[in-house]
């Protein structure tokens, strides 16, 4: 479903990826490790793109995406989750909720998906008009994912889903990500927490300065020494 | 003083100018002068994050001030400067301290609003102004005494020059200096630079002053020179013309005002040969200049050469990297105390009634749900907000409760913050040393002079800065533009900073934030060593190996009230702490 092949992005003069390349097939649920500076946050970014790559091939459903801007890749069905929590503070859940749907502009379809969205997150419901910005932690991220599925997305990229979440939240999240998946959907998931995330994953992909350097399924990243000693602590 | 080669260069260039050119471009060039004045100033309080749309009403002042002294009293205008930039200043003062608490766009308008008002005084008072006919027939510029009269435009040059090279060097003076980074952190980050002991109002206070006392010096020049005043100083395409040449030129740099000012004053006399088009063809050129150098000349020039990034001050060689600026993390016993703090935000309350107090050396960690009001405690003890009720005392409990936080920060509480915890533009090497400005003694004359003891001073906080950074781990990205760093790297960032001040008392909002198991337990070791010091900790995470594995205690909120209070493994098996916070899944991670 999405591919990248060497993938090389830059700010600056500074390169920060020095070929990156990965598959996600779809219905699968990939995540994506590496230390702090890595550069996971930048493929994600490169992916829905925020980053113009310098050199490399990022496909999605065979079609070449690479250079061309967020909103069009957002139309061709990948949904961008950025790390922290990002919404839109000073308007309520639910207009929050339509930005989501924006690109698709049919009010018919974004009624009901709404709705849809609305019955799979009971909290959003109970909180529908109140201002984005007063939710608490929790309940920002459950939203900025919700405002993600509301563009009818094919394949979802979540950045960091559990930063500065309490225990229960990042229980709570990652039941509906795993829920949201059952439900057919393709993840790629950049993620601290890498013991959590590998036990819910397909497969996984280790980043260190700009590549990935390991690929495997989830169960043999887990078993792997590097990756006990360098991202599972211990 | 010393000069460096490229200053003597500029300089001898320019004093060989009027010997070379003829009158009608030395004429330009003391204009450019006349202006490179104000615009230096408001340069210095744009690098504070304050725009003053006004700007012209204290060139104006000046002007008025030492042409009135020297047409009524006969006073040598050079005496009537002096009392021309005391004068611009004070009011500058008087009308910063009402409006610099204001921010943004509503200073922008208390200030424009200001300069109509001094154009209408202007205007009406007739009998000191003469009105709209304005005042022919100032005395020209003298040194001090009649023998002393300018009478040709290369002596005005050439005083013009002095005062230029002056005013250059006061403001680079200033922007390089602890000031000049106070300035900087207000700008890019008011709440972080409070939270590390900068007062964001005293801060932009002395910079107004500064660009007032400038303008003042640069509006008496112009009435000597030009020999007429008139209410038209106060009108605001002369502030836009200021405004165009910081911006223009190079907003919070050095050298961009000076720039922008030759270049914004020659570019409208070239067009000149485009009669009718003038203007238009001038507004176009501004246009594009903007499009394709938004941040002004300097930028552009410097983005042409290789920028090869200064090196990073050694850390002082041998044993631990030192947290404690000083030696002395003060506080006594108990060095924070919270009682019966009570936080209501209309009908919402986030905080209720809630008391614990913090030990010397001790690491007490503040758990609860995302809401149940850590980051307001924060906020209350570290003066970013007024408890409703209750109070929080420092060590030797003094009382916090009423104070702003750069004093709680001088009273050696500082805190990290959970979003915008770095100064986004700056590297992280300057990051760490604007965040020591709490440790420099130096006053506004000693930084102006660069005495030897400043020069000492800042060797010592550049030298802390990147023994903080290698305490961190960030070394490597120590010239990295702090937005660059990726989420992880800006929290360890955040807590470099919160070190930089010398804290006594530490508050850690969710350091780990962004890390993975193995960073973590970095970070872990880091917050022990911190403790080792002697520096207390207050610890705000979710990740519970970490509280567990280093807190000697713990108390819970939940809902504003805190529900547990006790050791981390009393705490673990609190039932109410499991049903409220940690979830059942919490057993296996324990380990």
């Amino acid at each position: 479903m999405l591919a990248l092949e060497d993938v090389r992005v830059a700010y600056g003069n500074v390169e920060v990826l020095r070929g990156v390349s990965l598959r996600v097939a779809a219905g699968e649920l990939v995540c994506l490790l590496g230390a702090n500076g890595a550069g996971k946050t930048t493929t994600a970014k490169t992916i829905s793109g925020l980053l113009r790559p310098r050199a490399g091939r990022v496909t999605f459903l065979d079609a070449r995406i690479d250079g061309r801007p967020a909103h069009a890749i957002l139309r061709a069905g990948i949904a961008h989750c950025p790390e922290g929590r990002r919404i839109f503070p000073e308007m309520t859940v639910r207009e929050n909720l339509e930005m989501g749907a924006f690109v698709r502009g049919r009010a018919a379809r974004t009624a009901e998906d709404l709705e849809r969205v609305l019955e799979r997150f009971p909290v959003l419901r109970q909180r529908a008009n109140q201002l984005g910005g007063t939710l608490s932690g929790g309940e920002q991220q459950m939203l900025a994912i919700a405002r993600a599925l509301m563009s009818g997305p094919k394949l979802l990229v979540l950045d960091e889903p559990s930063l500065g979440l309490s225990p229960t939240m990042v229980e709570t999240t990652f039941e509906l990500i795993t829920e949201i998946r059952r439900e057919g959907m393709t993840v790629l998931m950049v993620e601290q927490n890498a013991y959590l995330a590998l036990r819910m994953a397909d497969r996984g992909y280790v980043m260190e300065t700009g590549r990935t350097v390991l690929e495997g399924t989830a169960r043999a990243l887990l078993d792997n020494e590097h990756v006990r000693r360098a991202y599972l602590g211990g | 003083m010393r000069l460096p080669a490229r200053a003597l260069a500029t300089l001898a260039v320019l004093a060989v100018v009027p010997f070379v050119l003829d009158d009608y471009y030395v004429h330009l060039l003391i204009m450019s002068g006349i202006f490179f004045l104000p615009s230096a100033g408001m340069n210095v309080l744009l690098a504070g994050g304050q725009l003053t749309l006004g700007h012209t009403a204290f060139f104006g002042i000046g002007a008025y001030t030492s042409g009135l002294l020297a047409l009524q009293w006969g006073l040598s205008p050079l005496y009537g400067m002096v009392v021309a930039a005391a004068l611009a200043a004070l009011v500058g003062y008087l009308l910063g301290t009402i409006t610099l608490r204001l921010r943004g766009a509503y200073f922008v308008l208390v200030t424009i609003g200001f300069a109509e008002v001094i154009r209408l005084v202007a205007t009406n008072w007739i009998e000191l102004t003469q009105g709209p006919l304005g005042l022919p027939g100032v005395p020209p510029f003298d040194l001090g005494r009649a023998a002393f009269t300018l009478t040709s435009k290369r002596q005005y040059y050439f005083v013009m020059l002095v005062l230029g090279a002056l005013t250059y060097a006061l403001c680079a003076r200033l922007l390089r200096s602890r000031f000049g980074r106070a300035l900087t952190a207000v700008r890019q980050n008011e709440n972080l630079a409070e939270s590390v002991g900068v007062s964001a109002y005293r801060t932009t206070l002395v910079a107004m002053v500064v660009a007032c006392a400038l303008a003042g010096v640069g509006g008496s020049f112009y009435g000597h020179y030009t020999q007429f005043l008139s209410p038209e100083l106060f009108a605001f395409y002369n502030t836009v013309t200021m405004v165009v040449m910081v911006v223009g030129g190079g907003q919070a740099t050095v050298a961009g005002p000076a720039l922008g000012a030759i270049v914004f004053t020659f570019l409208p006399e070239f067009l000149r040969v485009a009669a009718f088009y003038r203007m238009l063809i001038y507004g176009v050129i501004l246009l594009l200049a903007i499009m394709f150098m938004p941040r002004g000349i300097v930028d552009a020039l410097q983005r042409l050469r290789r920028r090869v990034p200064a090196s990073v001050a050694e850390p002082p060689a041998g044993g631990e990297p030192l947290v404690v600026a000083d030696g002395r993390p003060a506080g006594g016993d108990t060095p924070l105390v919270v009682e019966h703090v009570t936080v209501q935000f209309g009908g919402l309350t986030a905080l209720s009634d809630v008391t614990f107090s913090l030990a010397r050396r001790e690491i007490l960690a503040l758990i609860g749900p995302n809401g149940a009001g850590k980051t307001t405690a924060f906020h209350v003890i570290t003066g970013f907000l007024r408890p409703t009720t209750g109070r929080v005392l420092g060590g030797a409990r003094i009382d916090l409760t009423s104070l702003p936080p750069h004093e709680v920060c001088r009273q050696g509480l500082v805190r990290m913050f959970q979003k915008a915890s770095v100064f986004p533009e700056c590297s992280a090497i300057n990051n760490v040393t604007i965040a020591g400005h709490r440790l420099g003694r130096a006053g506004f004359w000693a930084l102006v002079f660069n005495t030897r003891a400043t020069r000492r001073e800042e060797a010592a906080l550049a030298a802390r800065a990147a023994s903080l950074l290698q305490f961190t781990g960030l070394t490597g990205r120590a010239h990295e533009v702090a937005s660059n760093l990726s989420y992880g790297e800006q929290r360890l960032l955040g807590l470099a900073i919160a070190l930089a001040p010398g804290p006594a008392v530490l508050l850690l909002d969710e350091p780990a934030a962004g890390l993975n198991p193995a960073e973590t337990q970095r970070v872990m070791a880091l917050i022990q060593q911190i403790r080792a010091q002697g520096v207390s900790v207050l610890l705000v995470e979710h990740d519970m190996k970490l509280v567990m594995g280093i807190s000697d205690r713990i108390v819970v909120l939940n809902h504003g009230q805190k529900i547990a209070e006790g050791r981390p493994a009393e705490i673990q098996r609190d039932p109410d702490v499991i049903r409220a916070y940690l979830g059942a899944g919490q057993a296996d991670a324990r380990a």
